[in-house]
């Protein structure tokens, strides 16, 4: 699956993946 | 249609309370809003319909490579400005007592006349990009309810020309962050949607990844394309990750803040929401080949469909007020903006009162007009205005930031021009997609693909250093009554 996928493409997705973890982490520690 | 109209009239309602009871007493100052309201109105503000319809559709032509430009938007466009750009821009602002972005470079390099130009173009292209803005929410409107196009734009254009009247900056962002929200909910119901019907996104990108190249996607839909199609990706990234640095609306996001730990708490919030919006939106348009096959030659079409193919009624209904919000929220800051530069950059004028009502007035009833009008330049000004005020201030604000305002006024005040001029320049006689059509030029081979946003902010930087006093070994008039 991720064979056909290059450089750029698997870089956005790891990038919008992280930003999403990392915001969520981020907002529940400011929560708390 | 009509069993729906009441969702509709609630909704225009609402806006005009939440902008006429969220007022300051300064049209362009917001006073003290929270960061949930600033983070979600600094996205609505971002994301427009164009964003979300028009590239998402993009997304149906280019598969998974677009998600280049939502990585880019979160990253660059969203942390890289809560981290570097917003507070110091609030301090300037704060040291300055200034009312707007012009207003802010004029006073910190003491030059009047960056700020009339900046005003100038600021009024002029986001008057008519808001016309373009106002113009999609109104067929929009006309698609979902027994409306015309013409009578749902006055309608759209009066709401939001009340809001920025009653409500100033305060009130936009609200209205904004409420817009935001509704934003969320319509991607996030078309995602899940989406992800059920095709077997869940492991299965979805295993079905992309099978699919043949095209002409555009000429390396497949999981890979960056090559040639001109991957160059405008990347392009595209630049454009709306970087360019949103300098764009007038956004810088005025930041007077909002009010200490650098609220820079700390806004930055997760509106990546968190963004990444859902545009993330959301360009993953879902990306694997909608797979349920709507490859026959479909209009782009602007995609997400339509694959909303009337998805969701029930009432979901196309809030998909469709997600749509228009993500446009209202945009035109509102653009009106906003438009209105503060013509009366206080253009002007200079306090506004307040009357003052404030004469220009949000004038600024409302030409954006309207334009809109009722279809004319290829204002199709063109359209789809330049945001790179054309990106090139004529990004050099300046950011050499202001990093370095204060050593450089002095003419250096400022030319390279503002030069970036406007270049990029003009490069738009009209080089860049194959427009200067075919103005100027029957274009620059050879893959150079006439390399988007204006480069040329202009090089010509800006260039000039800017030629004519920078903390370079120059001759002083200019400033530098030496400085010195007297």
């Amino acid at each position: 699956m991720f064979e056909s996928a290059d450089m750029w493409v698997l870089f956005s997705g790891a990038a919008l993946l992280w930003s999403t973890g990392w915001s969520v982490i981020k907002i529940v520690r400011l929560a708390k | 249609m009509f069993s729906f109209a009441p969702l509709w009239i609630g909704y225009a309602l609402l806006l005009i309370a939440i902008a006429k009871y969220s007022k300051s007493r300064d049209a362009l100052l917001p006073g003290k809003v929270s960061v949930v309201i600033q983070a979600l109105a600094y996205v609505a503000t971002y994301i427009s319909a164009v964003a979300l319809v028009g590239f998402g559709g993009l997304c149906y032509i280019f598969g998974m490579q677009m998600l280049l430009i939502a990585a880019g938007n979160v990253w660059l466009g969203t942390w890289f400005v809560y981290r570097y750009l917003a507070w110091p821009t609030r301090l300037w602002q704060r040291k300055l007592d200034s009312r707007t972005p012009a207003e802010l470079l004029s006073k910190a390099f003491d030059s009047p006349h960056i700020q009339t130009f900046i005003g100038i173009i600021s009024t002029v292209l986001l008057i008519i990009y808001g016309s373009a803005v106002f113009k999609g929410a109104a067929v929009m409107i006309a698609g979902v309810l027994p409306v015309s196009a013409n009578a749902a734009l006055i309608c759209l254009v009066a709401i939001v020309g009340m809001s920025v009247l009653w409500g100033g900056l305060r009130g936009v962002l609200y209205t904004e962050a409420f817009q935001g929200l509704l934003m969320i909910i319509g991607v996030g119901m078309l995602l899940i949607a989406l992800l059920y019907e095709i077997g869940g996104p492991i299965a979805g990108i295993k079905a992309l990844a099978a699919l043949p190249p095209t002409e555009s996607a000429n390396n497949g839909f999981m890979a960056l394309s090559s040639g001109a199609p991957g160059l405008n990706i990347i392009f595209l990234t630049l454009v709306t990750s970087v360019g949103i640095w300098a764009q007038p609306q956004l810088i005025q996001r930041h007077f909002a803040l009010k200490s650098m730990a609220e820079t700390k708490k806004a930055a997760p919030l509106a990546m968190l929401a963004l990444s859902v919006v545009v993330g959301g939106a360009y993953f879902a348009s990306a694997l909608s080949r797979l349920l709507l096959g490859p026959g479909i030659t209009n782009p602007d079409t995609v997400m339509p469909m694959l909303v009337n193919r998805l969701l029930p009624a009432f979901g196309q209904q809030l998909f469709a007020l997600a749509i228009v919000s993500a446009s209202l929220s945009t035109a509102s800051a653009l009106l906003h903006i438009a209105s503060g530069s013509l009366g206080r950059d253009v002007f200079k004028k306090q506004l307040t009162g009357w003052s404030w009502r004469a220009v949000v007035v004038i600024c409302t009833l030409c954006s309207g007009l334009f809109a009722l009008r279809s004319s290829s330049i204002i199709a063109i000004i359209c789809a330049t205005s945001w790179t054309l005020l990106a090139c004529a201030i990004i050099v300046p604000y950011l050499a202001l930031l990093i370095q204060g305002p050593k450089a002095g006024g003419r250096a400022a005040l030319l390279s503002s021009l030069g970036g406007f001029a270049g990029t003009t320049a490069w738009y009209i006689l080089a860049y194959a997609p427009t200067s075919v059509k103005i100027s029957g030029f274009s620059a050879p081979g893959i150079i006439g693909a390399i988007h204006p946003l480069l040329p202009g902010v090089i010509v800006s930087f260039a000039v800017f250093l030629s004519f920078s006093r903390a370079w120059s070994s001759v002083p200019d008039k400033q530098a030496a009554a400085d010195a007297r």
